[in-house]
C-alpha cells in the first residue's frame, strides 16, 4: 500500500474532512483514528507527510512525532501538528520536538492545503543531510563531551572547540552546518561569537544555538540580543537540544526555497500577543476568518519563546502587559537579526500620543487603537504583510546579487592563490637548482684551493724539512690542521644541503641495524676505545633509511666523541613512549651541556665545547634537525654538565 | 721490460704539480706528458707510434673530469671510440663527487673514478695506488670491447 499523507485524528468528522480535502487536491491519504494504528501504518508505509492531532485517546501527537524523528526511515518526512490547543507552550513543545508546522483548529482549508504543498515542495528540494558537521564551542570539558556523545550518536559530525577564538577559526575553515555555543566563555563570549559569525558573509546564514546558564533569567532575550536562532538552557534534557538543532537545520536548509516560493496569495502566519484572553480570541476569530494562521500568546515572554522556534509574517502586540511589556518585546524583536524584519503592529486600548511615539521609536511598524473597527485592523495587517513581502523580495534579489559577487570574488581569490602558488613552486624549483649548483661549486671550487694549500704545505714539510727550523715546521703543521678543518666544514655543509634536497623514500627501517652499522664504523676508526654501547634488537620505525643513517651517525658520533674523557662510558639507543608518542632517544654519560644552551644546540655552527677539548664543525646537529623535520617530527635535548646528554626525536607530526 | 708511462690530462696547474710530485715520489711509472686540454691530449696521442721505440704510446691515462672546452666525459668517449686508444686504462680524477659523475664516468668506460681529496697525503697516496694498480693490470674495464 502506498499513500503520500498520513492523517491521525480521533474525530471521524475531522478525518473525513481532511481526506476529502487532500484527495480533492490530488494527494493519496491514509487515515488513522489512534496512536496504535498510526504506529503500525508508519512501520509499514513510507509517507511523505503526516498531519497529527496532538490529543489522541491512547497517545500524544508529540510522542508520535518524536518517534517519527527518531526513526531514520521516517526522520525526514514533513509533520504538521493540528491542535485546538491555543497555549503557546504546546506550540513550542510541538515545534521543538521537530514539527515542521503547527496549525490551530479550527483550520482554514486553503491555508492547510497551502502548507501541505509547501512542505512537499520543500521535501523535493534539499532534505537535511545526515553527517552534517556541528561546531560545539564550550569551555567545560564535561559538557562538551556530553554534547559530543549525544550529537555523534544522533549521526552528526562534531567539531569541538574550547574557546570562542578557536571556534571562529574552525567555523571559517570548516563551514559547519550549525553552531552550538556556550554563552559564557573566557575571552570572546558566546554572544560575541554569534555576532562575528553574523558579520561574516560566508557564515552569516549558519544557524546558531546559544547555551545559557540554567539559572539565568531572560535567556531568550540574551539569545535574541546576540542574533542566535535559538537557545537552550544548560539544565535542559538532551533531547530538547537535539530537537532544537533538528528544527534549526530544517529551517536553514529550506530558508531560501521557502522565500522563493511564497507568494502574496500564500497563507500568512500572524502572532497576536495580548494579556486579555477575550480580546485575543476576538482577534483570532477576525483574522482566521480572513484565512490567516493565527497564533496566540498571552505575554511578551511567550511571544519571544514562540519566535525562537517559528517565524511569523506579522506580530500584533499589546502595548500594556504585565512582565515584559509591548515596548520591550518590540525592542527585543527589532534587535534580533533573524526577527527584525517581521512587521510589528502595536495595539493599545487608549489613544495615547506619547505611547505611540514611544512604540514607534522602539521599532514598531504601525500603531493601532483597539477601539477601531475590524476593517481597519485587516487593512493595516494586510498593508504590513504586503510591505514585508516586498521587502523580502528586494532583500532576496539583493542577497542573490551579493552572493554572486562574493562567489566571483572568492573564485578570483582562489585563482590568484593558485597562480601565486604555481609561481612560488616555479621559483622554489629554480632556487633548488641554484642551491644544487651552489653546493657543487662550493665542493669543487673551495676544495681546489684547499687541496693546493695542503698539498704544497706537505711538499714544503717533506721536501724542505732540512731548510726549515722547528717553529717553521710547526707553522706549516698549523696551516695543514686548518685546511683539514676547513675540509671537514665543507664536507659537513654538503651533507647538510644533501639532507634537505635528497628524495624522501619512506618505509619501515630497522633502527637497531642502522645503529649497529654506525657503531661498527666508529669502532673501526677508533679501535682502542672502551665503551659500552646498548642497542636493543628490533627497534623498527618508519622513515627514510638514508636520512635516518645520517641522523644516527651524528647523534651516536657525538655521544662517542663526548664520552671520550668519561670512565665507564656508556651510549644507549632506545625507543620510549612519551604522552602516547614513540620517541627515539640517544643517551650518553659524557661531557653533557648546560641546559641554558638547549635552544641553540640545533643551529648551524653552534658549538658548546672549545675545539681543543672536543673537535667539531657545529653542523652535525643542524643536519639531524633537518632529518627529523623532513619526517615531520620534533627534536629536543636534555643534559647536565659532566653528567651526560640525551637527544630525543619523534618521526611523525604530533597533533 | 720498458718503464711504464703515464699521460696526465689536467688543466689546473696546481693539481698537475701535486699529481706530478706524487708520481715522482712513489714512481709507479714515469710521466710521458702533461696535456692541458682534451685537444692537446689527442694531438699528443696522434704522434705516438706503437712500433717506434722513441715515441711509444702511454700505458695509462689520468683524466681530469672538469676540463674546459672538450670536457672529461667527451674526452673519455672519444678515447674509447678510437681504435688506437680504446684499450688504454683511463683513471678519471675529479674535484668533487657530483650526483651523476661517477655513474657517467663508469658508463663511458673509466677504469676508476677518484675524487681529489683536500688532504694532500691522502690525495698523493690515492694517485699512487690507483696508478700502480692499473699500470700492472693494463687493460680497459671488461665492458669496453
Amino acid at each position: 500500500m502506498t499513500a503520500d499523507i498520513l492523517i491521525v485524528d480521533d474525530s471521524l468528522t475531522v478525518r473525513m474532512a481532511l481526506m476529502e480535502l487532500l484527495e480533492a487536491a490530488g494527494f493519496s491519504c491514509l487515515a488513522c483514528q489512534d496512536g496504535t494504528s498510526a504506529r503500525l501504518a508508519l512501520a509499514t508505509t513510507p509517507f511523505k507527510l503526516a498531519i497529527l492531532d496532538v490529543l489522541l485517546p491512547d497517545d500524544d501527537g508529540v510522542e508520535l512525532l518524536t518517534l517519527i524523528r527518531e526513526d531514520p526511515r521516517t526522520a525526514s518526512m514533513a509533520v504538521i501538528l493540528l491542535s485546538s490547543e491555543a497555549e503557546v507552550h504546546h506550540r513550542v513543545r510541538g515545534l521543538t520536538a521537530g514539527a515542521d508546522d503547527y496549525v490551530g483548529k479550527p483550520y482554514d482549508s486553503t491555508y492547510l492545503i497551502g502548507r501541505v504543498r509547501d512542505h512537499l515542495r520543500r521535501l523535493r528540494g534539499s532534505a537535511p543531510e545526515a553527517g552534517d558537521a556541528i561546531l560545539v564551542i564550550d569551555d567545560s570539558p564535561t559538557f562538551r563531551m556530553a554534547l559530543l556523545e549525544m550529537l555523534e550518536e544522533a549521526g552528526y559530525k562534531v567539531l569541538p572547540a574550547i574557546s570562542g577564538e578557536e571556534g571562529l577559526r574552525i567555523a571559517a575553515d570548516a563551514r559547519p552546518a550549525a553552531v552550538i555555543v556556550d554563552g559564557s566563555l573566557p575571552g570572546i563570549d558566546g554572544p560575541t561569537v554569534i555576532r562575528r559569525i553574523r558579520l561574516d558573509a560566508a557564515l552569516r546564514l549558519t544557524p546558531c544555538l546559544l547555551l545559557t546558564g540554567s539559572d539565568e533569567g531572560g535567556a531568550e532575550l540574551q539569545a535574541f540580543d546576540a542574533g542566535a536562532d535559538a537557545f537552550v538552557r544548560k539544565g535542559e534534557e538532551s533531547d530538547v537540544i537535539l530537537a532544537r538543532l533538528h528544527a534549526l537545520l530544517r529551517t536553514a536548509s529550506h530558508a531560501d526555497t521557502k522565500r522563493d516560493t511564497d507568494s502574496l496569495q500564500a497563507p500568512k502566519r500572524i502572532l497576536a500577543v495580548d494579556d486579555s484572553l477575550t480580546y485575543l480570541n476576538e482577534l483570532g476569530e477576525i483574522l482566521r476568518g480572513d484565512g490567516y494562521d493565527v497564533q496566540l500568546a498571552h505575554s511578551g515572554a511567550e511571544a519571544l519563546l514562540l519566535l525562537s522556534v517559528q517565524l511569523v509574517d506579522c506580530v500584533l502586540l499589546d502595548l500594556v502587559m504585565p512582565g515584559i511589556d509591548g515596548i520591550e518585546t518590540c525592542r527585543r524583536i527589532k534587535a534580533a537579526p533573524g526577527l527584525r524584519d517581521i512587521p510589528v503592529v502595536m495595539l493599545t486600548a487608549v489613544e495615547d500620543r506619547k505611547a505611540m511615539i514611544e512604540a514607534l521609536s522602539a521599532g514598531a511598524d504601525d500603531y493601532l487603537s483597539k477601539s477601531g473597527d475590524a476593517d481597519a485592523l485587516r487593512a493595516r495587517v494586510m498593508a504590513q504583510i504586503r510591505r514585508k513581502q516586498l521587502q523580502d523580495e528586494t532583500r532576496r534579489i539583493r542577497e542573490q546579487l551579493l552572493r554572486k559577487e562574493i562567489e566571483a570574488a572568492e573564485e578570483r581569490a582562489a585563482r590568484e592563490t593558485a597562480e601565486a602558488k604555481a609561481a612560488m613552486a616555479e621559483e622554489l624549483e629554480f632556487k633548488n637548482q641554484e642551491l644544487e649548483a651552489f653546493s657543487y661549486s662550493v665542493a669543487h671550487d673551495l676544495r681546489a684551493p684547499l687541496r693546493s694549500i695542503d698539498g704544497f704545505g706537505l711538499a714544503l714539510l717533506e721536501d724542505y724539512a732540512d731548510v726549515l727550523d722547528e717553529p717553521g715546521r710547526e707553522f706549516l703543521n698549523r696551516i695543514r690542521d686548518s685546511t683539514a678543518h676547513m675540509g671537514r666544514l665543507i664536507d659537513d655543509l654538503l651533507k647538510l644541503s644533501k639532507v634537505a634536497r635528497s628524495e624522501f623514500v619512506g618505509r619501515e627501517v630497522d633502527l637497531s641495524a642502522v645503529a649497529h652499522a654506525c657503531v661498527a664504523r666508529l669502532r673501526e676508526a677508533d679501535p682502542d676505545r672502551r665503551i659500552e654501547v646498548v642497542i636493543p634488537e628490533g627497534l623498527w620505525v618508519s622513515g627514510d633509511a638514508a636520512l635516518l643513517e645520517v641522523a644516527l651517525d651524528n647523534l651516536i658520533g657525538n655521544a662517542w666523541k663526548f664520552t671520550r674523557k668519561t670512565d665507564a662510558a656508556r651510549i644507549e639507543l632506545a625507543i620510549e613512549t612519551q604522552d602516547g608518542r614513540r620517541v627515539v632517544v640517544v643517551r650518553d654519560n659524557g661531557a653533557g651541556f648546560d641546559m641554558a644552551y638547549a635552544g641553540k644546540l640545533f643551529n648551524v655552527f653552534t658549538r658548546l665545547h672549545p675545539s681543543h677539548e672536543f673537535e667539531g664543525t657545529g653542523i652535525g646537529l643542524a643536519t639531524v634537525l633537518r632529518v627529523v623535520r623532513r619526517h615531520g617530527g620534533r627534536i629536543w635535548a636534555e643534559g647536565k654538565v659532566g653528567e651526560g646528554a640525551a637527544f630525543f626525536f619523534t618521526l611523525e607530526a604530533t597533533p | 721490460m720498458s718503464e711504464k708511462r703515464i699521460l696526465l690530462i689536467e688543466d689546473d696547474g696546481a693539481d698537475a704539480a701535486l699529481i706530478l710530485r706524487a708520481l715522482d715520489r712513489s714512481q709507479p711509472g714515469s710521466l710521458a706528458a702533461i696535456a692541458r686540454s682534451g685537444d692537446e691530449a689527442f694531438e699528443l696521442l696522434a704522434q705516438y707510434d706503437s712500433s717506434s721505440r722513441r715515441r711509444p704510446p702511454p700505458d695509462l691515462i689520468l683524466l681530469d673530469w672538469n676540463l674546459p672546452g672538450l670536457g672529461g666525459a667527451a674526452v673519455l668517449e672519444k678515447l674509447r671510440a678510437e681504435p688506437r686508444t680504446r684499450w688504454l686504462p683511463v683513471v678519471v680524477v675529479t674535484g668533487a663527487a657530483s650526483r651523476t659523475g661517477h655513474a657517467d664516468a663508469y658508463r663511458l668506460g673509466a677504469n676508476s673514478y677518484v675524487v681529489k681529496s683536500s688532504d694532500a697525503s691522502e690525495f698523493a697516496e690515492t694517485i699512487e695506488q690507483v696508478a700502480r694498480y692499473w699500470l700492472s693490470v693494463n687493460e680497459p674495464p671488461p665492458w669496453v670491447n
